[in-house]
């Protein structure tokens, strides 16, 4: 998976933002950039965690910005890796619910969403591969950990 | 130990919100809790396991509890998951 984000330039580095908004508007720009999705997903994703609370956090470290599938600017099917380096606050003052490793997932059909959950999720499984991320700072540290891993 | 085998019903089936409840409702209990779809066995209290299963609606699942009042917290999980919204 993550050489193929690689080949699709969806992988991206940050060092911080000032709102968790912001952080989603950026997490969503190698997206929008090939068409797979357009700014109003993000839009829609921001509107999903303002209804649900940030449950996009699923665990330390790690959230996936989604929202419905079929969303409005969803064109096709579509995962982007941003790492950032302050972890971004999507409960401020709430560390559980805080994420430097984000994974966009955007699907416009049930079988699509469920697809990129779970390759996203055999990936992360991965201690090795999770660890790497985590320590990952630059393209050239993904691209690495790609090629040792074969993932 | 005890199991009981239900099928998924929630129109969006067990996705990123309904897994994050499961999860947590899955740690209340001090034994193991795991969920089984055909060969694949996952631990229910790790919110990755469940999302690699694909847990789409109509999907046929068995609950494995094992520990204390095992029976009771397999009743209250399959509860749980029936009565799981979107």
């Amino acid at each position: 998976m993550l050489k193929e984000l690689l080949e699709k330039n969806r992988v991206e580095f940050y060092d911080s933002f000032d709102n968790w908004q912001d952080a989603i508007r950026s997490c969503c720009h190698s997206l929008i950039a090939d068409g797979s999705i357009t700014e109003k997903y993000a839009e829609a994703i921001i509107d999903n965690v303002l209804e649900y609370g940030p449950y996009i956090v699923i665990t330390d470290d790690l959230a996936i910005p989604h929202t419905k599938v079929n969303a409005q600017g969803v064109r096709s099917n579509g995962i982007s890796f941003t790492k950032v380096a302050k972890p971004v606050e999507f409960e401020p003052g709430n560390p559980k619910k805080s994420a430097r490793l984000i994974f966009t997932l955007a699907a416009n059909d049930m079988d699509g969403h469920y697809d990129n959950m779970e390759r996203l999720s055999e990936m992360l499984l991965n201690e090795e591969a999770l660890r790497g991320l985590q320590e990952a700072d630059d393209l050239a540290s993904v691209k690495l950990l790609s090629k040792r891993l074969g993932i | 130990m005890v199991e009981k085998t239900i099928t998924v019903v929630n129109p969006s089936g067990i996705h990123a919100r309904p897994a994050t409840m499961l999860t947590e409702f899955a740690k209340s209990y001090a034994g193991m809790v795991e969920v089984i779809k055909g060969e694949k066995i996952g631990n229910l209290k790790s919110i990755l396991m469940i999302l690699t299963m694909g847990l789409k609606r109509g999907t046929e699942i068995t609950l494995r509890v094992t520990g204390e009042n095992e029976q009771e917290f397999l009743d209250s999980l399959v509860r749980f998951i029936l009565d799981m919204e979107d």
